[in-house]
C-alpha cells in the first residue's frame, strides 16, 4: 500500500536563522527523523513542501535549500498569520511534520546549456536561492551557461541570506545584482526596483530563460522589461502563489482554469499562463 | 449481464440477505417525514415512490467532517482500523471493516459518484480515505420514474434509468423489481440472492423500457451541448456580475452537490486530542482563495459564482473529460435566492 499522502514525515528544527531587520523572516533548517524518510524525500529546485504543526494544521512553503546540500531541508518563512507566526515561536529542537515534496520544480532539463537569468524580489526569494545553490553545485555548474542574478528588497536590512549573497559575489563563475528600493549610508550597490537593474545592465536573451519570483506588482513590471530585452513567453518561467489545503490536486482550493497549483504547478511559463484566466 | 426479478413483497427478504453481508442503507423516512438514505434495521419500512433524498449519497464516501490524522505527543497517526461495526459514513476516518450496500440511490447521484472516483482515485495520488469506503461500497441504483422540474440529467449525458455508477440497476415494475447487474460487484450480489430471484421476462424488460422512456419524457432538456466549448468564450461575459448579484455565498449549492468535493483540512484541539480534520468548502466563500497577505484572487462573488461553474462544465472537461454535473437539481431547488445555473447556458447562447 502506498504511503497516505496526508501523513507528514517526522522532522526536528535543528537551527533558526533571522534573516532580515525587521525579524519577520526566518530561516529553518529541518532534518527528517527518520533515514528512510529522509531518502524518500528527493525534490529539485522549484517544488514546495507543507509543513505542519499539531493544532495550527498546515502551510506550503517553497523548498529554500537545493537537493545537493544533503542532511537537512530549508524553508524561510515571513510570519504572516497563525501558523506562521507559531512557526516564528519555535526554537532548534522543536519537532514538527514535513509533506512533499510537492509540484513540479523549475524545468531543470530545459535549462541545461542555457544562459540563466534569475530575478528576484523580497522574501520570494526562497525557491531562487535553491536554484543557484543548485546550479553553483560543482558537478552542475558545468551543465548551465551563465548565471545572472537581479536581487531586490525595500532596504538593505530586508536582504535574505546576506552571507550568501557576499561569497556569490566574490565568484566568477555568477554574476549577482543586489539592488535596494530605498538605500542607507552604508549602500554601496544598486538603487531602485529591481526593473531598473534590469534596463540599464541588460542580460541578453540569447540562448537563455529567465527564472522570475517576486510580489506581483515586480513580476507585472519585470515582464515588461523582459519583453523588451526579447525574451518570448516560453523563455520565462514564473512561479505561483495559491492558497493550498491537500498539496495533492485533490482539495479544489488551487484551481485556476484547468491546472491546479499545486500539481501542475506552482512553475509555469509565462506562455502557459497566457492560456489561464488571471486568478493569481 | 444478469437480469433478475423480484416481487416487490420479497424486498424485505432481499435487504435481509443483504443484511447477512453489510450495514444496508435503503430509503426511509426520518422523523420529519423526509426520505433519506439511511441504515434500515429489520422491519423498518422501506420507501420506493420519493423523488430524492434531500442529500447526496457522496456523504458516505467524504463525510462531511472526517478525521485524517490524530496527534499524540506531536506525532501523526492514521485512525486505526475499525473493530465493531463500519458503516461507511462513519466521519472517524476509521478503515471500514464490512461492506455497505446503498439501495435506492437515483441514477444522477451514482454518476456523480465516478466524478469523485476520477479525483480521489484518479491523478498522480490516491485519496486512501476514500478509497476504502469505495471499495466497502456497493451501489444499487433504482431508476426514476417520476421526474422534477428541477431535473436535467438527460442534458448532462444521463438519464431516468441510465447505468453509470450503479452495481446494480433497479427499475420498479407493476409487481416487481426489474434487477441487472452491471458491475462484478453487483454480479456478486445477485449471485447471494440468487434463491430469491426469478428470471427476467421479456414482457418485464419490455415494461421497463417502456417505464423508462416515459420517464425521459418528462424531463426538459437544457441547452448544455459543448458547455465547455462556450464557456472558454465566455470567461469575461457580463452575465457573471448579472446573474451572480443576488449570490449571498452560503455554499448550499456545493454542499448538496453530488459532484462538489472541494475540502478544507483543519486542526482541532480538545485538551489533549489534537484531531487534523477534513471538512467540506466551498469555492462561493470568500475565504476559500484568501492569501494570508489579504490578497484574494477571487475577490467578489462574481468571480466565485463564475469559478463554480467554470469547473464543473468547462474545467473539469477539459480535464478529465466530464462535466461535474448531473443534472440532480439540488442546486436549483435549494438556493435561498432562487439562483438556476440553466439561466446562465440559456443566455450564453450556443
Amino acid at each position: 500500500m502506498a504511503r497516505n499522502p496526508y501523513l507528514p514525515y517526522p522532522a526536528r528544527i535543528e537551527e533558526v536563522v533571522i534573516e532580515n531587520e525587521a525579524r519577520d523572516i526566518k530561516s529553518f533548517r529541518l532534518v527528517l527523523d527518520n533515514a528512510q524518510d529522509a531518502a524518500e524525500f528527493r525534490h529539485l529546485p522549484g517544488q514546495f513542501a507543507e509543513l505542519s504543526l499539531p493544532g495550527f494544521g498546515e502551510a506550503p512553503f517553497g523548498i529554500a535549500s537545493s537537493p545537493t546540500e544533503t542532511g537537512y531541508l530549508l524553508f524561510t518563512v515571513k510570519r504572516m498569520g497563525l501558523f506562521t507566526t507559531e512557526l516564528h515561536s519555535l526554537e532548534a529542537g522543536a519537532g514538527l511534520g514535513v509533506r512533499g515534496p510537492m509540484g513540479k520544480p523549475f524545468p531543470w532539463d530545459r535549462m541545461v546549456g542555457k544562459n540563466l537569468l534569475i530575478i528576484g524580489g523580497g522574501f520570494a526569494f526562497t525557491t531562487l536561492r535553491a536554484a543557484i545553490n543548485y546550479t553553483l553545485e560543482p558537478q552542475n555548474r558545468t551543465r548551465f551557461g551563465s548565471v545572472f542574478v537581479v536581487y531586490g528588497a525595500r532596504t538593505p536590512g530586508e536582504l535574505m541570506y546576506r552571507d550568501e549573497l557576499a561569497k556569490w559575489q566574490t565568484r566568477d563563475d555568477i554574476d549577482v545584482h543586489l539592488t535596494v528600493d530605498k538605500a542607507d549610508a552604508t549602500w554601496t550597490q544598486h538603487e531602485g526596483v529591481v526593473t531598473s537593474v534590469l534596463d540599464s545592465l541588460k542580460p541578453s536573451s540569447e540562448n537563455a530563460l529567465a527564472v522570475v519570483c517576486g510580489p506581483p506588482i515586480m513580476i507585472k513590471f519585470t515582464l515588461f522589461s523582459l519583453a523588451k530585452l526579447g525574451f518570448p513567453d516560453d523563455a520565462i518561467i514564473l512561479s505561483l502563489e495559491m492558497r493550498m489545503k491537500c498539496g495533492i490536486g485533490k482539495c479544489g482550493r488551487c484551481n485556476i482554469g484547468s491546472k491546479f497549483v499545486c500539481k501542475d504547478g506552482p512553475v509555469f511559463t509565462r506562455e502557459e499562463l497566457r492560456s489561464l484566466p488571471a486568478e493569481y | 449481464m444478469t437480469e433478475k426479478r423480484i416481487p416487490h413483497t420479497d424486498l424485505d427478504r432481499l435487504l435481509d440477505r443483504l443484511r447477512g453481508l453489510g450495514a444496508v442503507h435503503a430509503p426511509t423516512r426520518d422523523e420529519s417525514g423526509d426520505v433519506i438514505l439511511a441504515e434500515v434495521s429489520p422491519g423498518k419500512p422501506v420507501v420506493l415512490d420519493y423523488k430524492n433524498f434531500p442529500l447526496s449519497p457522496k456523504v458516505f464516501l467524504l463525510p462531511q467532517t472526517q478525521t485524517l490524522l490524530r496527534f499524540t505527543n506531536g506525532k501523526p497517526h492514521e485512525p486505526a482500523p475499525v473493530a465493531g461495526n463500519g458503516g461507511p459514513s462513519q466521519g472517524d476516518g476509521r478503515p471500514p471493516n464490512r461492506q455497505a450496500f446503498l439501495f435506492g440511490v437515483r441514477p444522477c447521484d451514482a454518476r456523480a459518484l465516478l466524478a469523485l472516483d476520477e479525483v480521489f482515485l484518479g491523478g498522480d495520488q490516491r485519496d486512501p480515505y476514500y478509497e476504502r469506503l469505495r471499495a466497502k461500497t456497493v451501489v444499487i441504483v433504482l431508476a426514476c420514474t417520476r421526474p422534477m422540474s428541477s431535473c436535467f440529467c438527460t442534458s448532462v449525458g444521463g438519464g431516468p434509468s441510465d447505468e453509470a455508477g450503479a452495481d446494480v440497476l433497479a427499475i420498479g415494475l407493476e409487481a416487481d423489481l426489474l434487477l441487472r447487474a452491471i458491475t462484478p460487484k453487483g454480479e456478486d450480489l445477485l449471485s447471494s440472492a440468487a434463491d430469491l430471484l426469478g428470471d427476467a421476462t421479456p414482457p418485464a424488460i419490455e415494461e421497463a423500457q417502456e417505464r423508462a422512456r416515459k420517464a425521459a419524457d418528462q424531463i426538459a432538456p437544457v441547452e448544455l451541448d459543448r458547455s465547455a466549448e462556450r464557456l472558454r468564450n465566455a470567461y469575461d461575459s457580463p452575465l457573471w456580475g448579472i446573474l451572480s448579484q443576488k449570490c449571498l455565498g452560503c455554499g448550499t449549492c456545493s454542499f448538496l452537490c453530488p459532484t462538489c468535493h472541494c475540502f478544507d483540512i483543519t486542526d482541532e484541539v480538545r485538551g489533549d486530542v489534537v484531531r487534523r480534520v477534513r471538512t467540506w468548502d466551498c469555492c462561493a466563500y470568500p475565504l476559500f482563495t484568501l492569501h494570508a497577505s489579504g490578497h484574494n484572487p477571487r475577490p467578489t462573488p462574481k468571480e466565485r459564482w463564475r469559478q463554480r461553474l467554470m469547473h464543473k462544465f468547462r474545467y473539469a472537461v477539459e480535464n478529465l473529460g466530464r462535466l461535474f454535473c448531473v443534472g440532480c437539481g439540488r442546486c436549483i431547488r435549494n438556493c435561498p435566492v432562487s439562483l438556476d445555473l440553466r439561466a446562465v447556458f440559456r443566455e450564453l447562447g450556443a
